[in-house]
């Protein structure tokens, strides 16, 4: 039985590394061009080459969008474009419009996956894009588990969906707000998130008094507790939705979502588990997070009224740089405000979290500190857990209450 | 160049045609969004009877995104569409063009993915596959349109008057918020408001759609596009009270020949100065930001 691949974004060379570190088999970034996140930090062809080559020294891949919808001035572009990808040795483009599907396909070797931007729901038009030369389709965020299941019956053809992170509100490139009402276009990578906006609603021109406004924000997805049953479906990859997301919330996620599928693969899985990552999950998440399409319902309980809520980042306090097992000293580079007394916890790709109560941190001269209070500072902390470069030091927290 | 015109209902065919209409779309029933009615074919088929016997075109729009219980209805629909004499069928999701291919039928197909018809190397991919006509996205400039028009052999259809989409979801978004706060609802006409302008919501039985603030209005790009080679235009009575939209249409017929600026007036009085002519003279922006 062929493993899921497990697949996580990345705006930046960095985030690449750490998502892979971390264990996600597969990464998808956006390129110099042809992106659908312009305000991601995109990869220059020569970070390509470069993330590439340390994804494929540890045998992972990397996909590139090419997903926007392109005008006149793209097209006369695209070709050059794509040579350059293969030059780079991408592992696949991930394209939402079949004129560049059937394009790439005749002009390069690239593997070709075809980008939610599709919304494809049904096996028809399944049929139609590996008939022009996809090998991969990334469904519709709508797609139920009987879209996907009926798909999958008729069409052999790789399957790829969102597991985690923010829904679009509306049908992926049916949507165009943004574009009304900041000139940034959405299909091609200006979205300006109008959908988390909030509105009045008028009937018949009076005001409706809710006791929240009205807004289209949906809640995010979150599909932990189904990955067995996702993995059973015969789903070929799980992906993460976010490039312009954190490192600690790449390796936070990925590393929560590696760890239930491992287990599911190897029988010990279990609901203490998938319970156990749902709660650090809950750590990074802006919003709140439900399966939203795939057991049907997309009512009112898959709505998000309550604005924005970002507390994440100041969970994340820093990463070991190296430990110094003979002095027991840890060399940390911070990321969040932190002080002696603190209760932390380390989590690394090693699969393990550890606690600690800080109670001496040493700055680079070897003088004590009471507190670390400047971006990227380092210093050491003194713990008898072994720690390892790359791994993450986050707050010891009582789990986030998300209406508040 | 012919005018397309999307009755608000089928009634009102006839006063359209007496108006200059040349064409008729109609949203079909269960398969099509966008459409203040929809009709099944059945209920259709007099009035297209009727459409053709002036000697106008009729066409047909399945512009929906389908999930695995919409298929057999869709495969029904182009099935009795195929034994019907209209002239075309606007698709949005690719299972009817694979349909269409695969079952070889001869419905002439309109390339319709609404904000993704936006340029010319996809246009002609399109038309390798079949396609006949490609209703170009509201998001473009002039310019594009001129180059789309030159670089492809397919029909172009170009929205110049009318409410349209700027947004469709699944989702039910008018009744979640509704029920969310236990709301009462009087179902009347909903719209949202932000920094002064409204905008049309309607929620419908596959979901909700947002309409532009105001209608485009774009006569005098009419005699453009005209000159261009453009074969259809398109104007849209959704939303719109019907005399309204019927002076609408003598207007613009009337400007296309004549070229009077009065026509143009006329309507920019009716409509009380409310409209705009979209993105024909504004590009959106794209950037990608560059590390370093």
């Amino acid at each position: 039985m062929d493993r899921v691949e497990l697949l996580a974004p990345a705006g930046s060379l960095e985030s690449l590394k750490w998502a892979i570190l971390y264990g996600a088999d597969a990464v998808y970034v956006g390129g110099p061009s042809f992106g659908l996140r312009a305000n991601a930090l995109n990869f220059s062809l020569e970070e390509l080459e470069e993330g590439i080559q340390f994804a494929h020294q540890k045998n992972k891949k990397v996909y590139v969008t090419v997903n926007i919808v392109m005008h006149e001035k793209e097209t006369k572009e695209l070709e050059t474009y794509l040579k350059a990808l293969e030059q780079v040795k991408a592992d696949a483009i991930i394209v939402s419009d079949p004129a560049i599907i059937a394009f790439a396909k005749k002009h390069t070797s690239l593997e070709l996956h075809v980008s939610t931007q599709q919304s494809t729901l049904n096996y028809l038009g399944a049929s139609f894009l590996k008939k022009i030369g996809a090998s991969r389709i990334v469904l519709a965020r709508e797609a139920t588990k009987e879209d996907i299941s009926d798909i999958m019956k008729h069409v052999p053809i790789e399957i790829e969906t969102f597991i985690h992170g923010a829904m679009c509100a509306s049908f992926s490139g049916r949507c165009v707000l943004s574009n009304y009402f900041t000139e940034r276009d959405s299909n091609r990578g200006g979205c300006s998130q109008i959908c988390r906006w909030d509105f009045d609603l008028l009937e018949d021109g009076e005001k409706i008094e809710g006791k929240k406004p009205f807004t289209f924000c949906t809640k995010d997805l979150s599909m932990i507790e189904k990955i067995p049953e996702m993995i059973e479906l015969g789903i070929s990859s799980f992906k993460i939705e976010g490039r312009m997301r954190s490192i600690y919330y790449i390796a936070t996620v990925v590393s929560a979502y590696r760890k239930v599928i491992d287990a599911y693969y190897e029988k010990r899985l279990t609901k203490e588990l998938i319970q156990q990552e749902k709660k650090v999950l809950d750590r990074v998440a802006n919003r709140e997070s439900t399966v939203q399409f795939f057991d049907g319902y997309y009512g009112k309980d898959c709505q998000y009224y309550n604005g924005r809520f970002e507390l994440s980042n100041q969970d994340f306090l820093g990463i070991v740089l190296e430990y110094d097992e003979k002095k027991n000293l840890a060399k940390i580079e911070q990321r969040n405000y932190f002080k002696v007394g603190d209760l932390v916890e380390f989590f690394g790709p090693n699969d393990f979290v550890n606690i600690l109560k800080i109670e001496h941190i040493y700055d680079e001269e070897g003088k004590p500190l009471e507190i670390v209070n400047h971006p990227r500072q380092i210093v050491w902390i003194e713990t008898d857990i072994t720690l390892h470069k790359n791994d993450f030091m986050r707050k010891k927290e009582i789990d986030k209450i998300m209406n508040s | 160049m012919k005018k397309l015109v999307i009755p608000k209902k089928k009634e009102y065919v006839l006063d359209e045609i007496n108006q200059g209409a040349d064409a008729f779309l109609f949203g079909i029933k269960d398969l099509a969004v966008h459409f203040e009615h929809t009709y099944s074919i059945q209920e259709l088929k007099e009035t297209i009877h009727d459409i053709k016997k002036q000697g106008k075109e009729v066409y047909l729009s399945l512009n929906r995104n389908y999930d695995h219980h919409d298929l057999k209805k869709v495969e029904a629909c182009l099935q009795e569409i195929e034994n019907l004499s209209v002239d075309g069928v606007f698709f949005y999701d690719l299972a009817i063009l694979q349909l269409v291919q695969e079952r070889g039928f001869s419905i002439s197909l309109i390339w319709n993915q609404e904000h993704m018809t936006t340029n010319s190397f996809s246009a002609r991919f399109y038309e390798k596959e079949g396609v006949k006509g490609i209703s170009l996205s509201t998001n473009l400039t002039l310019q594009e349109i001129e180059t789309i028009q030159k670089e492809t052999q397919l029909s172009c259809f170009v929205p110049v008057f009318g409410y349209y989409p700027m947004f469709e979801s699944k989702r039910h978004l008018v009744q979640n918020y509704l029920e969310t706060f236990s709301l009462d609802t009087h179902y009347g006409t909903y719209r949202i408001e932000k920094e002064k302008k409204t905008y049309p919501i309607v929620d419908h039985t596959y979901g909700t759609t947002v309409y532009t603030s105001v209608p485009l209005h774009a006569i005098k790009e009419t005699k453009q596009f005209q000159e261009m080679g453009i074969s259809y235009v398109i104007l849209s009575e959704q939303l719109l009270d019907h005399d309204l939209f019927l002076s609408v249409l003598n207007s613009y017929t009337h400007y296309l020949i004549t070229g009077d600026e009065k026509e143009k007036e006329k309507v920019d009085q009716l409509l009380g100065g409310n409209y705009d002519l979209g993105f024909l003279y504004k590009e959106t922006i794209y950037r990608v930001k560059k590390n370093g």
